[in-house]
């Protein structure tokens, strides 16, 4: 099976992260195929900076998907994930939508811990989108600067690690979900220290990617061919293809 | 990994059934077991019977846990007993109405729950509010089928079914179906190929979901809300349920 990630941030490093944790929670005959997005911003913060890397997380899908069996959009806020599905016919997976579910089966409450307050209306549109509002608990967020993205789950351990136990003993969460692409692989190095179950959005997305690809997934509906012929401006041939273009 | 499907009735023939649609999903190395509780309800059609399937369904995780299972599917669409079950044991348990709307909600933007007899409705319209998908169903479509009438006549059955999903798909623009009752297993693979879009059975979905969880080494949190019982004694019909404290 081969399985297509996109990091919709344009740090490198952060998709080597991605990829790293992917890889390791992939099942043996899956093949991980990381991409970067080719333009926007280091790290997703604000709705403006997502609606600019949904632009991005299309070309990357356009470019990259053709041969894959189903896709993942590895930022927390799931940037292009409802455009991605209408224009793909494989699944398509979102790590936030991904880390909530899991965190919903393993508890009633749960708690997003993350890297910067900037990051909160984001988050909330993204929770609301799900249906998951009444299941948060709380979001906590590390206060102040992130020098390098990519070592922010690094750098940032020790402070992350004291907000998941402030989510668990302080705000009711049954579950403490670490949210972010940079933070990919952390949650199971910090369980053992956290009260509560700590999810990963990367890890629980291959798995339900996987397991869609595996069980279903095929007959989706997905966008019908515009009428007539349209015009695309400065986007990529390869989504204007997709999207009817000439 | 082995994975304990708990069908919340009394009726074998549609453990059977049960057993077979898991078996269907899982991977090599997996193993399905679908069992029945030793009493209950033969059939789940309203809040007297969901609300006494439970003993039944908390008594089939019990022993599971004695038997060694990694995880537990409770295979009807009203959930019924999942967070207690959660309760009872550390291993994941899920429930087939959330795996489907869950999956469903991956794999399509508005779907629709096709189920048996009209009194449930309101019980599904208040189970998909509570998972927070109302705004996803489009419609909850009731059959004048009760659930024992799928086994007693299948062909029959596919056929109300069928013309459900169908009236779904077209008049409100669903775009997967989730088969709102275990016993429809069967029908979710001739249904998906006629209606060209995903058709979704809870137990499939669900036994996917517990493969995952159990490969991710997560067990549900027993740090506040599904923390075990308070030890304290049980009488009458449940003193088997008591634990000293």
């Amino acid at each position: 099976m081969r399985l297509l990630i996109v990091n919709p941030n344009t740090s490198e490093g952060v998709t080597e992260v991605i990829a790293r944790e992917a890889q390791r929670v992939a099942s043996p005959g899956t093949e991980v195929i990381a991409a970067t997005a080719r333009f926007g911003v280091s790290y997703i913060e604000t709705q403006a900076e997502a609606v600019v890397a949904a632009h991005a997380t299309l070309e990357a899908l356009a470019e990259h998907a053709a041969g894959c069996d189903t896709a993942i959009i590895a930022a927390f806020a799931d940037p292009g994930l409802e455009a991605a599905r209408a224009m793909l016919d494989i699944p398509v997976v979102g790590i936030a939508q991904a880390a909530m579910t899991t965190a919903s089966l393993l508890g009633n409450r749960f708690s997003l811990v993350s890297i910067s307050r900037r990051m909160i209306p984001l988050f909330h549109a993204c929770v609301e989108r799900n249906g998951m509002a009444s299941r948060l608990a709380s979001m906590r967020m590390v206060e102040g600067p992130v020098r390098d993205v990519a070592a922010a789950g690094v750098e940032l351990e020790t402070p992350l690690v004291d907000l998941c136990r402030r989510a668990v003993d302080e705000d009711g969460a049954d579950v403490v979900i670490l949210a972010g692409g940079p933070l990919a692989g952390l949650a199971d190095q910090v369980a053992g220290r956290i009260a509560a179950p700590v999810v990963d959005g990367v890890a629980s997305a291959v798995r339900l990617a996987e397991g869609l690809a595996a069980g279903y997934g095929g007959r989706r509906r997905v966008l019908e061919r515009p009428h007539t012929e349209k015009t695309f401006t400065g986007i990529s041939s390869a989504l204007a293809a997709i999207l009817g273009g000439a | 990994m082995k994975i304990k499907i708990i069908n919340p009735n009394t009726s074998l023939e549609m453990t059977e059934g049960i057993g077979a649609a898991g078996r269907s999903a899982a991977r090599i190395g997996t193993e399905i077991v679908a069992v029945s509780p030793g009493f209950g309800p033969a059939s789940i059609e309203s809040y007297y019977d969901e609300f006494l399937c439970a003993p039944g369904v908390i008594d089939e995780v019990r022993k599971g846990d004695e038997d060694g299972f990694d995880a537990y599917v409770i295979a009807c669409f009203g959930d019924p007993a999942l967070h207690a079950a959660r309760e009872v044991t550390r291993r994941p348990v899920i429930g087939i109405a959330e795996a489907a709307l869950y999956t469903a909600s991956i794999l399509a933007a508005r779907f629709s729950i096709v189920t048996v007899i009209p009194r449930i409705k309101s019980l599904l319209q208040d189970m998909v509010a509570h998972y927070g998908f109302a705004h996803k169903v489009v419609s909850i479509r009731t059959t004048p089928l009760y659930v024992l009438d799928i086994e007693r006549d299948p062909a029959a059955a596919l056929e109300v079914l069928r013309k459900a999903a169908r009236a779904a798909r077209d008049e409100e623009e669903a775009e997967a179906i989730l088969l709102g009752c275990a016993g429809f297993a069967e029908f979710a693979q001739e249904l998906e190929e006629e209606l060209d879009i995903p058709v979704l059975d809870g137990v499939v979905c669900a036994v996917k979901l517990a493969e995952g969880l159990v490969d991710l080494g997560k067990t549900t949190s027993k740090h506040r809300t599904y923390r075990f019982p308070e030890a304290k004694a049980f009488t009458g019909m449940l003193r088997t349920f008591g634990r000293s404290p």
